[in-house]
C-alpha cells in the first residue's frame, strides 16, 4: 500500500522531521518543504515569499514571528523520491541568494514534480541548460535550441563534475568533449515534452509552469 | 380504509397512479414516462421497487400539520382548488395474514416498515415520510445512521418506526433549503425537548424579517440565512466553508460520527444550488485504514509521533436529498483540477459549499480544534502515549520478540485515532457497560469523575484491534473548552495501564496532574452510542417473516 504522509508545522520543524523521520539530507529536506508549500498553493503571495527566504537565508534557528506560521503538507514516498532525485540532479542552481532565481527555477521543478516524471540521467544536461536559460531570462518565456547548447568554444564539456558523480550520463559526452548539436537536444526537448516538462510551439519550447 | 397488496411492477404502477392522482393522458404514457417526468411517481416507484412484497394501508382525509400550515397560509388564497386533506400511506411488510382491523398492534408493528403522506399538489406530492433505513439500502450493506424512534397511530393500532424524516419540496411554500430545515427540525425536536418545530409559515416570516423582497413563492435560502433560522431556535449552528478549509472532508466525518446530522448545501452548475441533509456513513472501509498518516512533531522530545485518523476510511454517507429517495448512498471525493493541486470536494459530482452543523450551546470547542489537541496530547513529553506503552503489562504479554522495539506511534505502526462527540450521559452509560466485566477499577474511576454535558472523545488503538472492535486507551476533552485551552482541556487520558483524570477545580492545577496505575487492564469496546448500525436487508421473494 502506498501511504501518503501529512505533516503541519513550521517550515523549520517540517525540515526537522524529514530529515529524521524520512533520512533526508539537511538541504534536500529544505527544498522539498519549499517545493510542497508551493504545491499545496494553501497561502497568499506573501507567504510564498516567507517560504523563499527561509530557504535562502543559512540561519540554524528562527525566531522572527513570521517564521512561526504552519504550514500543511503532504507527499507520498515516490514523490519524495522524485523531489530528492531533483535535488541531487540541479540542486546547484538554486544555491545563490537571488530569490527571484529561486522562484523562477522552484515553478520550473514544480511542474516536473507535478506531472509525475523525473528527469532520466541522459536527459539531464539538456535540462540542465534550458533551467540556465531560464535563470538568466527569468521575463522570458520561450526559447529555441541554439540557446540552450553548450557554448564552450574547446568543446570541453562544462558538467563533468556531474558525470564523474553518476548523477547525469551523456551520450553526447565522449573523452570530455562536448558532441551536443540541434538534433540531438532536439530530440531530448521533444522526449520531454511528451511528458510534459516542456510545451512545443513552432520550433521554440516554453517550460510548463 | 383501503388496502392494497403489491408484489409486482403492474400492481405497483396501478397503484401509484392512483394515489398520486396521475392523468389518465399521462399514465397511458407509461412507466417510463412517468419515472422521467414525475418526480412523486420516481420516487415513490424507486421505493416500492425495493420491496418484494408490502401492504400498503391507506388513510384518506388525513390531516398533516405541515401541509395543514402551507394550505392555510399559501394554498387556500390560491383560484384553483386545492384539498386540505392529504392521504397517508403506511407500508407492511409482506402480505397481512389477517384482516387489518383484527390484528393486534405487536402483529402488525413487526411488519411497519414506515408512513408517507401524500400531499394532493400534482407532481410534489411527497410530504412528511418516516421509513426504516434497512428496506432501502443496498443489499447487506452496512452502515451507521442517525435516526430518531416516532410513534405512529394508524386506525387505533399504535406503531413505532426508527427512521430519519424526508419530505419533498412542494415547490412554492418549500424548496430544498425549507425542506432541510424542516427535516432537520423534525428529527431534532423529536429527540431533545430542548429544541422547537418550525412550520413553513415560520419559516417563511424568520425569513422575511431577513430579506428585502417577498418570500412566497418561495426562492430558496441562502446557507447564511438557513444558519440564522437554526439560531432563531435554539440552536448554536457553524458555517463551514468547503473551500476555505483543508479539512473538510475530516471535520464533516467527526460530526456525523458524533451522531450530529448537518446541511450541506451544494452547487449543481454555475447557478443552481442545494441544500441535503447527511444523517450517517457507510462502514468505514479496512482496507484504507493507514494509507494516510499524519505526523505530529514535539519540540521537547524532539520526536515525531505517526497517526492515522478513522475519517480517512470513510467516503461514503448516507443521505437525505428532496430529489433522490431517501437514505441514498452518495461518495464525498476530492476531485483535483487541472493547475490547481487542492482539489474540489464533490458529493455525487456536485462541488459541495456550505456545510451547517447544528450545535447545542455547550458545544463549544470545534471537531478541527478536538483534533489538534488529542494529537498534541498524544505527542508531548508529559502526557504522550509513548513512555506509557514502555511501561505497560498489556503491552509486555502482547509485544514478545519485538518487546524492545514497541512500534506504535511509528510510521510502520501509527496510531489509530478516532474522534467523536458524545453526551457524556450516553458515553457513562456505554463504558459502565463496558467495563463492568474484568475492568472494575477503570469503571470506578470514569464513574467518580465529573463530565460537563458533552465530551469529545479520541479513541486510540491499533489496527489490528480495530478490526476487532476494541480500542486501547481514551482521550477525553471538555467540550465547553475553547481551542486556547489546548491541552488543559483534557478531562480524561487513558492509555494501555495507566489513566489520569481531573475534576472541575483541578484546572488551576494543570502543571500538577499524575498518572494512576491500573493493575488489571485490557482493551475495550470502541463506543458505538452514536448511530445506529443499520443493514441493508435481503429483498426475498416473500416477504413474510
Amino acid at each position: 500500500m502506498e501511504h501518503t504522509y501529512r505533516l503541519e508545522d513550521t517550515l523549520e520543524n517540517l525540515q526537522r522531521i524529514l530529515q529524521s523521520q524520512f533520512e533526508m539530507q539537511a538541504d534536500a529536506a529544505k527544498f522539498f518543504v519549499c517545493l510542497l508549500v508551493k504545491d499545496q498553493k494553501q497561502n497568499a503571495e506573501e507567504e510564498d515569499l516567507q517560504t523563499e527566504l527561509w530557504y535562502l537565508e543559512k540561519h540554524d534557528r528562527y525566531t522572527t514571528p513570521i517564521f512561526e506560521s504552519r504550514f500543511s503538507i503532504s507527499f507520498t514516498e515516490l514523490k519524495k523520491n522524485m523531489a530528492e532525485l531533483l535535488f541531487q540532479q540541479f540542486g546547484t542552481l538554486i544555491d545563490d541568494k537571488e530569490m527571484i532565481n529561486f522562484s523562477t527555477i522552484l515553478n520550473c521543478f514544480l511542474a516536473v514534480y507535478r506531472s509525475g516524471t523525473i528527469i532520466q540521467k541522459r536527459e539531464c544536461c539538456v535540462y540542465y541548460q534550458a533551467l540556465n536559460w531560464k535563470k538568466m531570462h527569468a521575463s522570458q518565456e520561450y526559447f529555441c535550441v541554439e540557446e540552450i547548447l553548450p557554448k564552450n568554444g574547446e568543446n570541453v564539456c562544462e558538467h563533468l563534475d556531474y558525470i564523474r558523480d553518476k548523477k547525469w550520463e551523456c551520450n553526447l559526452c565522449s573523452k570530455e568533449n562536448c558532441h551536443a548539436n540541434l538534433e540531438n537536444f532536439s530530440i531530448i526537448l521533444n522526449g520531454l515534452c511528451e511528458r510534459n516538462v516542456f510545451k512545443k510551439y513552432n520550433s521554440m519550447y516554453r517550460f510548463v509552469i | 380504509m383501503i388496502v392494497f397488496e403489491i408484489s409486482n411492477d403492474e400492481e405497483r404502477f396501478v397503484f401509484l397512479v392512483w394515489v398520486l392522482m396521475v392523468s389518465d393522458e399521462e399514465a397511458c404514457k407509461g412507466k417510463e414516462f412517468l419515472i422521467q417526468h414525475h418526480p412523486s411517481f420516481r420516487v415513490l416507484w424507486n421505493l416500492l421497487s425495493r420491496l418484494h412484497l408490502c401492504t400498503v394501508i391507506v388513510e384518506d382525509h388525513y390531516v398533516d400539520w405541515v401541509y395543514r400550515d402551507s394550505y392555510y397560509f399559501y394554498y387556500s388564497s390560491k383560484h384553483f382548488n386545492y384539498s386540505r386533506f392529504c392521504k397517508r400511506l403506511c407500508i407492511f411488510s409482506g402480505a397481512l395474514e389477517k384482516e387489518f382491523y383484527d390484528c393486534t398492534s405487536e402483529e402488525v408493528g413487526k411488519r411497519f416498515i414506515g408512513s408517507i403522506v401524500i400531499r394532493p399538489i400534482p407532481g410534489r406530492s411527497i410530504g412528511r415520510t418516516l421509513l426504516a433505513p434497512r428496506y432501502f439500502l443496498p443489499e447487506r450493506e452496512l452502515c451507521q445512521i442517525r435516526l430518531a424512534k416516532y410513534k405512529i397511530t394508524v386506525y387505533g393500532k399504535q406503531l413505532t418506526v426508527e427512521a430519519f424524516p424526508y419530505s419533498m419540496q412542494d415547490g412554492e411554500t418549500t424548496s430544498c433549503a425549507e425542506i432541510t430545515i424542516l427535516n432537520l427540525l423534525d428529527y431534532y425536536s423529536r429527540s431533545y425537548p430542548e429544541y422547537r418545530y418550525l412550520l413553513p409559515s415560520e419559516i417563511s416570516k424568520l425569513a422575511e424579517l431577513n430579506s428585502y423582497e417577498r418570500r412566497m413563492p418561495t426562492t430558496g435560502l441562502s446557507y447564511e440565512l438557513i444558519s440564522k433560522i437554526f439560531c432563531e431556535v435554539g440552536f448554536y449552528p457553524r458555517l463551514y466553508s468547503a473551500q476555505k478549509m483543508t479539512k473538510f472532508r475530516h471535520i464533516l466525518y467527526y460530526y456525523i460520527e458524533s451522531g450530529i446530522p448537518v446541511a450541506l448545501g451544494l452547487k449543481q452548475g454555475p447557478e443552481a444550488k442545494h441544500s441535503i441533509i447527511i444523517v450517517g456513513h457507510k462502514a468505514t472501509d479496512e482496507n484504507t485504514l493507514g494509507k494516510e498518516i499524519t505526523g505530529v512533531y514535539d519540540q521537547e522530545t524532539d520526536d515525531t509521533i505517526w497517526t492515522c485518523d478513522i475519517a480517512d476510511t470513510v467516503d461514503t454517507y448516507c443521505i437525505i436529498d428532496d430529489n433522490r429517495e431517501p437514505y441514498q448512498l452518495s461518495s464525498c471525493i476530492e476531485e483535483k483540477q487541472m493547475k490547481e493541486q487542492s482539489g474540489l470536494l464533490k458529493l455525487n459530482h456536485c462541488e459541495i459549499e456550505y456545510m451547517m452543523v447544528p450545535l447545542y450551546k455547550r458545544m463549544i470547542m470545534e471537531a478541527a480544534d478536538a483534533y489538534d489537541i488529542c494529537l498534541s496530547i498524544l505527542a508531548s513529553k508529559k502526557l504522550g502515549i509513548k513512555d506509557f506503552l514502555l511501561m505497560s503489562c498489556f503491552f509486555e504479554g502482547v509485544m514478545t520478540a519485538e518487546r524492545t522495539e514497541l512500534k506504535l506511534g511509528t510510521k510502520e505502526m501509527p496510531i489509530v485515532m478516532r474522534l467523536f462527540m458524545a453526551s457524556s450521559r450516553t458515553f457513562r452509560k456505554k463504558r459502565d457497560e463496558q467495563f463492568r466485566k474484568e475492568k472494575r477499577e477503570v469503571r470506578d474511576l470514569y464513574n467518580i469523575t465529573v463530565f460537563p454535558k458533552f465530551v469529545w472523545i479520541c479513541e486510540i488503538t491499533t489496527k489490528e484491534l480495530h478490526k476487532k472492535g476494541l480500542v486501547i486507551g481514551e482521550i477525553v476533552l471538555d467540550a465547553t473548552s475553547s481551542a486556547e485551552v489546548k491541552t488543559d482541556s483534557f478531562i480524561i487520558i487513558h492509555y494501555p495501564n495507566v489513566i489520569c483524570r481531573r475534576m472541575p477545580e483541578d484546572y488551576s492545577e494543570a502543571k500538577n496532574i499524575q498518572f494512576e496505575k491500573i493493575n488489571t487492564w485490557f482493551p475495550f469496546e470502541r463506543f458505538d452510542g452514536n448511530l445506529e448500525n443499520v443493514v441493508g436487508q435481503v429483498r426475498r421473494i416473500s416477504d413474510n417473516d
